[in-house]
């Protein structure tokens, strides 16, 4: 099989995963107890006719078979319909926001990497020295910290007794230099965790290269200890990064959820934590789906680089 | 905090703010600059007055609509834009309008709108807030209209301070709401970034002209005299912060100059620090614990007082509340100056709600042996994650854990899973006590009707007890379709005597509002007892109140 007729082949497989995905969230978030209906009324009265009619709104006096295929057809239209809690659409809703979390996102996804690799390598270099002990013991501490204590603690210290950065993001846009400089506070904290995986697989990874023959060749050619580490060590490591960093895409856009909330960043993650407690299912839809794809996407990419980086592996 | 920190805030805000306003090119072109930076709690969901159910889109969009009347701080009605209300008899009322008032998209206002607004809310989710008591209007020319009410309706005046006046375009379908509010109020709707912020700047012609503004027929006079023509505030941004503690932190860090309804722990620290500070008054509501009437021993109605006797409110409010709130014997707030009295409250908590252990043990021991049920008596207080509400069912558990006739646990839900549940049509036959909180407002039929009537039972509302006594509802009935207010009074008091007797609830404490500002950033500024008119201070020249920016 050639390279592109396993590209072609594993993106048609993506189909049927992101369906089953569609169908999986649709039916979890009809098992949720409460409706849209029971949030847009709350404790106000309500006559039997109102609820009849708000109910046939959302369309759930029909069977959940029929209003999953309802939804699918118009989702392949790219039509995600209107909110329930406003008169806004979906997309707008996802659109406004995609961005905010995409920025963030990828801020704290490189200091992971640039944090997370590096610091993987020396500890791998320098095995056994305090420096890799003192790595180790802080890259536990950070995969076992929880995000939303450690952006209240970076608030605290940052935010109100040193008072050196904003609490809440500035008016300004999103690539101004105060955002991003207000970003770093919640990248590091949606980072940490990544970053400390990072630190911990680079540093599996390289000591596992290490012991190679090849490392042994180079190093009797006479070549830097410098060029062994970057150019040969760590080009091999990289493969099973590779893997783990496409996972990770999905980890830092489930710690958005907290993230987004503490630093009050208007992103994706906030729209989704507050669709699921309204019961605004076509929100809660269209986001599940987006991130699913994003994720299935990262994977897909994650093999192709994984084929294409290591042509032994056989597809 | 290091001696630095003022004049590196200054330092910072400075900076901040030459680089936003040249980045973003700032919007409007602003004389004094004058800007008021608070909070809301969540994003705002709808600017349709029509479909508002939350709280906050009520606040958010409060400045920029105007109802006909208003009311002050104390719970007067106040001519907004009605000059006046007369009632012609007991079912048709008489609107006098305000002329030369128009709405921000430049039409002008007339009784046409008024009509369309009213007409707008039939079939939507507030359909009750104006079909309650409409049942038809006549235009008789631009400036005055008669309403006409399905059956007479003691809070119509209070009522129509709900109802946010809408341009009649918004009724045919020519102005779209979903783009932002269009009202007659003193601010109009700037910009709303989503989970970011909302802005409203001082609107252009505003019809108030500064002087006294008179009452409403026999309301006494308006104050209005002292209050400017024009807000003082030019520009108020809303940022919308969810996390509490990230809104504490944003008031101390200097972010932001007014905070709401600040989590009970961090009051005291807030109160700690010299540059905020920190108001709180009554407000319209109270928590309670609702018994689920048709199982035993809540069926009986000695285990009820006994329960209701076993509540430490005092405690309750020092622990949990850090001493701000007062206890309730009954369920109509103190606010309510012409309802309530402090003679009546305690005279209800000597009969029946009151703490007592003592008496709580007879009450219990007489109850249990009625029902002949051996204890103790297995169940659970049911309750949404508001900590609050949790650490008072908690001592309310402590409680009645001691006394060897319950064994009593806590059940958290999240908040959709706990609203099924109290409101679902069997929440009396639950094995459970629940924990439920009850905002009212200005008028006290708002304090009993939804919770005690009979025809309001779950799930068509909120009497999650099933409490059904004709007598009561006689009560209500008639207090509902009396105009006359010492009438109404004595008709209230006996129903909640008769509730306060037969315990379907046990009250608990009246809530409060609290708000904390910067104090060298806001001058003014007054809490209204009303969340959902929780910035009716910014500028309110029918309560005489309003707002300025300090010199910070």
């Amino acid at each position: 099989m050639s390279l592109r007729r396993y590209v072609l082949r594993r993106t048609l497989l993506t189909l049927p995963i992101l369906l089953g995905v569609s169908a999986l969230t649709f039916g979890l978030v009809k098992l949720l107890p409460g409706t849209p209906v029971d949030y847009v009324l709350q404790f106000q009265e309500a006559t039997p006719e109102l609820r009849a009619s708000l109910r046939a709104q959302y369309h759930l006096d029909e069977p959940i078979w029929r209003q999953y295929l309802l939804w699918l057809s118009d989702v392949l239209r790219l039509d995600f319909g209107e909110r329930v809690v406003s008169d806004r659409s979906v997309s707008a809703a996802i659109a406004e926001r995609l961005p905010e979390t995409l920025v963030l996102g990828s801020i704290s996804f490189l200091i992971a990497l640039l944090v997370g690799i590096p610091t993987g390598v020396v500890a791998a270099v320098r095995r056994g020295t305090l420096l890799d002990e003192g790595s180790r013991v802080v890259a536990l501490a950070g995969i076992a910290t929880p995000n939303f204590w450690l952006g209240l603690l970076l608030i605290l210290v940052f935010g109100v007794h040193l008072n050196v950065v904003p609490v809440i993001p500035p008016v300004a846009p999103l690539l101004a230099p105060e955002s991003l400089a207000f970003l770093v506070l919640p990248a590091i904290t949606l980072g940490t965790a990544s970053a400390a995986l990072f630190t911990r697989l680079t540093r599996s990874a390289v000591t596992e290269q290490l012991r190679k023959e090849y490392v042994r060749a180079a190093r009797a050619k006479g070549l830097p200890e410098r060029t062994v580490i970057v150019k040969h060590v760590l080009r091999n490591s990289l493969i099973s990064v590779v893997t783990v960093a496409a996972v990770q895409v999905a980890f830092l856009v489930d710690g958005a959820v907290v993230v987004e909330r503490v630093f009050s960043w208007p992103g994706l993650g906030r729209l989704l934590v507050r669709a699921i407690l309204q019961r605004d299912f076509p929100v809660v839809q269209a986001v599940v789906l987006l991130v699913a794809t994003a994720v299935v996407v990262a994977n897909l990419l994650a093999d192709i680089v994984y084929a294409w980086l290591d042509p032994r592996i056989t597809y | 905090m290091p001696p630095f920190t003022t004049s590196r805030r200054r330092l910072l805000r400075w900076v901040g703010a030459a680089s936003a306003a040249g980045l973003a090119g700032c919007a409007g072109g602003s004389d004094d600059g004058s800007e008021l930076v608070a909070t809301l709690g969540a994003d705002v969901s709808t600017y349709d007055p029509t479909l508002a159910n939350d709280t906050t889109s009520q606040k958010a969009f409060g400045l920029v609509y105007e109802p006909l009347v208003s009311v002050d701080f104390e719970g007067s009605v106040r001519p907004t834009l009605a000059t006046a209300l007369e009632r012609r008899d007991d079912l048709t009322w008489r609107l006098s309008l305000r002329e030369g008032v128009t709405f921000h998209d430049g039409s002008d206002f007339t009784a046409a709108d008024v009509q369309a607004t009213f007409e707008r809310y039939e079939g939507t989710p507030r359909e009750s807030d104006v079909y309650l008591w409409y049942d038809d209007s006549t235009i008789r020319d631009d400036y005055t209209l008669d309403v006409t009410l399905s059956e007479p309706y003691a809070p119509f005046r209070l009522s129509l301070g709900g109802i946010p006046i809408v341009p009649e375009a918004v009724a045919t379908g020519d102005l779209d709401l979903s783009n932002g509010p269009v009202g007659t109020g003193p601010y109009a709707f700037d910009t709303h970034e989503p989970d970011r912020l909302y802005r409203l700047v001082r609107a252009d012609d505003h019809w108030y002209e500064g002087g006294e503004l008179g009452g409403l027929s026999g309301n006494g006079t308006g104050d209005g005299g002292e209050v400017p023509a024009e807000p003082p505030i030019e520009t108020v941004t809303f940022r919308i912060i969810v996390e509490q503690s990230s809104q504490v932190a944003a008031l101390q860090g200097g972010d932001i100059d007014l905070a709401n309804n600040p989590p009970a722990d961090a009051v005291s620290d807030l109160r700690d620090d010299d540059g905020i500070t920190v108001t709180d008054r009554l407000a319209g509501g109270f928590d309670m614990l609702v018994f689920p009437l048709a199982t035993p021993p809540f069926s009986n109605r000695d285990v009820r007082e006994g329960i209701a006797r076993s509540i430490p409110r005092e405690e309750i409010i020092d622990s949990v509340y850090g001493g701000i709130g007062q206890p309730a014997y009954a369920p109509i707030s103190p606010l309510l100056d012409d309802y309530a009295s402090e003679s009546f409250l305690a005279e209800m908590g000597e009969e029946c709600m009151g703490y007592d252990p003592e008496r709580a043990r007879e009450l219990f021991e007489a109850g249990f042996a009625a029902l002949d049920i051996s204890p103790p008596y297995e169940t659970a207080i049911v309750t949404n994650e508001t900590a609050d509400r949790v650490r008072w069912a908690q001592l309310v558990r402590d409680e009645l854990n001691a006394t060897d006739f319950f064994d009593v646990s806590i059940e958290q839900f999240e908040w959709n899973t706990y609203i099924e549940r109290v409101l679902s049509g069997d929440s009396h036959r639950s094995e459970d006590m629940m924990a439920l909180g009850w905002s009212g407002g200005w008028d006290p039929d708002t304090y009993l009707r939804n919770l005690f009537y009979g025809g309001q039972a779950t799930p068509s509302c909120c009497n999650a007890a099933h409490y059904a006594n004709d007598e009561v509802d006689r009560l209500l009935d008639e207090a509902l379709t009396t105009y006359d207010t010492a009438e109404r009074r004595e008709r209230y008091e006996q129903a909640q005597r008769r509730v306060v007797a037969d315990a379907p609830v046990a009250f608990v404490r009246f809530g409060t509002r609290i708000e904390a500002f910067r104090s060298d950033a806001v001058e003014g500024f007054r809490t209204y007892p009303l969340d959902s008119s929780e910035f009716t201070a910014i500028y309110a020249p029918w309560a005489g109140a309003y707002t300025a920016t300090g010199g910070g």
